[in-house]
């Protein structure tokens, strides 16, 4: 009974996710197998099988992509849970210096009167749970919405939020998308040597409507020359569509440059050594009128978006690892 | 023979250093790469220079437009018969005419009072061999300040080299970057057999620093979004295989997200063009945008096959041109 439900929710999983596998890799039996094979030799899950488009690839390429096996084996070399980071409440404290919106910690100890009295002042807030990933959880809050606030002052019983004051977007960035705070996710490599390797920049862009910009809710991800900070290739978005304009706005994103780009490389650089023990390290930082500022750490960085683009990093990964 | 084949050995071994595939074995990718182009036909510069051939797996390799396939295709879908339309300069602008609004002049054809009249009209001028291929023997003259005996010298020059004369083109002012050869657009279009021309894919071809034409070394081809025509992606050095040209070298201005003007004028132009040769049914135009048209500068029906493999977003196109054919 219990083998067979699993059985069951594996081919369900199997056929949801392989719907974005483009004709003729979409072969069932064929794909389920080399599924199988991908997960089992380089620990490849389905996503990350359809996400870095494995049905293309040869098998040493395919060795270049650091999985989500290899990501779990490794995440606490690469920093996940070092003390300073644990969670955003954590984050927070140790990058204050890089926070220039209001911002409070909310826990079962904290008053109700205390949360109120901040949602009253910002009017427009965000809370986000302590513990949370891809947008989930996040709440926009406005001090007129009486049921939002009893929601999540309720909520704060359960578990920590960090709730914070609203970020405004540089125009040149609200003009992408009005409705969400689109951020920039910078990953870094801290190496043994003490230098800092920028991986790759990206910037995410919510839909029309949409509060967040996260790719699990719907958002696009354009991939960005680390040289230059000008976007170089087609957005995707979680089903891997591509784009060249963003759908809702209609903006021209390829050959799209980052303002003041110069100042957020040395500001990533400057971010990736204030926790030496978070070596691989997705930072989320918002494009404001006044330049840059501090969203959050994501130690270590997620090993889909980063690679969604074409670019394998396993092999730099686990080889500056292993050294 | 043997000599040919270590020396193949050799430079597949110095390719394989290049590309960090020395740890593997350069005898098991000296292996691979034979069976991969006796299977499916990828040259070296399919599977290791610019290509990566050697990345994919052996069913996209199946899918790969490679340089045997082109040739294949060229047999099999292009009349030979009908290739002095697009091989011989003066024939083909008399074919396309009505697509071509720049003057010019076949010299051998032409009087010397034909010439005078050309060069009053046009002082600065190309002068093409008529059945040269990748801007070999072009060259630039301006005639201003000439004196009789010198255009006579000329002229007879013009004749004795079998020379095309075209009045010389700028590029729009939108996609000027610059150069001194005039840029231009290499599109591909392919006649289904129900006789509908498909474009499959296009690049814009832009010269550095002082080359008189846009195919010479330091050229760097992008990639356009047929749909949007907009560049797509970064350039790439064709000739020398460097890649990842955001910014066009000399003139440093992004070209990379830049739209092309007119370009439904241009996908008009090509496809008109195609149907006025329907024998010849894959075809690479060169194509120019100046302020006022889009001039067709030749057709090419034995077009650079790489292209299709290492620019833009779609790729495996095998399988898209076979269905064609």
């Amino acid at each position: 009974m219990v083998i067979s439900s699993i059985i069951s929710k594996g081919l369900h999983k199997f056929s949801e996710q392989n719907q974005t596998v483009p004709e003729p890799y979409n072969k069932k039996i064929r794909l389920l197998f080399s599924e199988l094979w991908c997960l089992f030799r380089y620990g490849a899950i389905p996503k990350d099988y359809v996400r870095f488009e494995f049905y293309k690839k040869s098998a040493k390429e395919r060795n270049r992509y650091l999985t989500v096996r290899r990501w779990a084996r490794n995440r606490k070399k690469f920093g996940w849970h070092s003390d300073p980071i644990n969670g955003k409440i954590a984050g927070y404290r140790t990058f204050a210096d890089y926070i220039h919106r209001p911002w409070m910690a909310a826990d079962k100890d904290t008053s109700a009167q205390t949360v109120k009295d901040f949602i009253m002042k910002e009017g427009v807030v965000f809370a986000k749970p302590n513990y949370g990933d891809q947008g989930k959880g996040v709440m926009k809050i406005t001090s007129s919405d009486d049921k939002a606030i009893s929601e999540l002052l309720k909520d704060i019983k359960q578990c920590a939020y960090v709730i914070e004051g609203t970020i405004q977007n540089a125009p040149e960035i609200a003009a992408i998308n009005h409705s969400s705070l689109n951020t920039v996710r910078a990953y870094t490599l801290l190496k043994r040597t003490g230098e800092t390797q920028i991986l790759g920049i990206m910037l995410r862009a919510g839909r029309a409507g949409s509060h967040v910009d996260n790719w699990g809710s719907g958002g696009v991800g354009y991939d960005f020359d680390i040289e230059t900070g000008v976007c170089v290739g087609f957005g995707r978005d979680k089903k891997n569509n591509p784009y060249i304009f963003h759908p809702g706005s209609n903006v021209q994103m390829i050959g799209f440059q980052l303002p003041n780009y110069e100042r957020l490389k040395k500001l990533v650089v400057e971010l990736s050594h204030k926790v030496p023990e978070a070596r691989f390290v997705g930072w989320d930082i918002a494009i404001t009128p006044d330049g840059y500022e501090f969203v959050e750490i994501n130690c270590p960085g997620g090993h889909d978006f980063l690679q969604a683009f074409g670019k394998p990093f396993g092999d730099v990964l686990l080889k500056e690892l292993k050294q | 023979m043997i000599k040919r084949i270590l020396d193949r050995i050799k430079n597949i071994k110095v390719y394989s250093q290049e590309i960090g595939l020395e740890k593997q074995g350069w005898i098991k990718v000296c292996i691979d790469f034979f069976f991969t182009f006796y299977l499916y036909g990828l040259c070296a510069e399919d599977y290791f220079i610019i290509g990566n051939g050697y990345t994919l797996s052996k069913y996209e390799k199946k899918r790969f437009f490679t340089l045997k396939r082109a040739i294949w295709l060229r047999k099999k879908v292009n009349q030979e018969e009908y290739y002095h339309y697009l091989e011989n300069k003066a024939d083909a602008l008399k074919l396309f005419k009505d697509l071509v609004s720049r003057n010019w002049l076949y010299a051998p054809k032409s009087t010397f009072d034909d010439f005078m009249a050309f060069v009053k009209k046009t002082p600065v001028f190309i002068a093409k061999p008529v059945g040269g291929m990748c801007g070999e023997g072009i060259e630039k003259h301006s005639v201003a300040g000439f004196s009789q005996e010198k255009l006579e010298s000329l002229y007879s020059q013009m004749v004795s080299k079998d020379m095309l004369l075209e009045e010389c083109l700028k590029a729009h002012d939108d996609i000027y970057l610059g150069t001194t050869a005039l840029s231009t657009f290499r599109i591909y279009t392919m006649i289904d057999r129900e006789g509908e021309v498909h474009i499959l894919k296009a690049k814009y071809r832009v010269g550095t620093g002082d080359a008189i034409t846009d195919t010479a070394d330091g050229c760097i081809a992008y990639p356009i979004s047929i749909e949007h025509g907009v560049i797509e992606g970064p350039g790439i050095n064709e000739v020398l295989n460097s890649k990842n040209y955001y910014y066009h070298p000399g003139c440093d201005k992004l070209v990379v997200g830049m739209r092309i003007p007119m370009w439904d004028r241009v996908l008009e132009v090509v496809t008109a063009a195609a149907k006025k040769i329907p024998q010849v049914r894959y075809i690479g135009w060169d194509i120019a945008i100046t302020n006022n048209s889009v001039e067709i500068i030749e057709g090419n029906q034995n077009p650079y096959h790489g292209t299709f493999e290492i620019m833009g977003i779609e790729r495996s196109w095998w399988p898209k041109i076979k269905a064609l054919v």
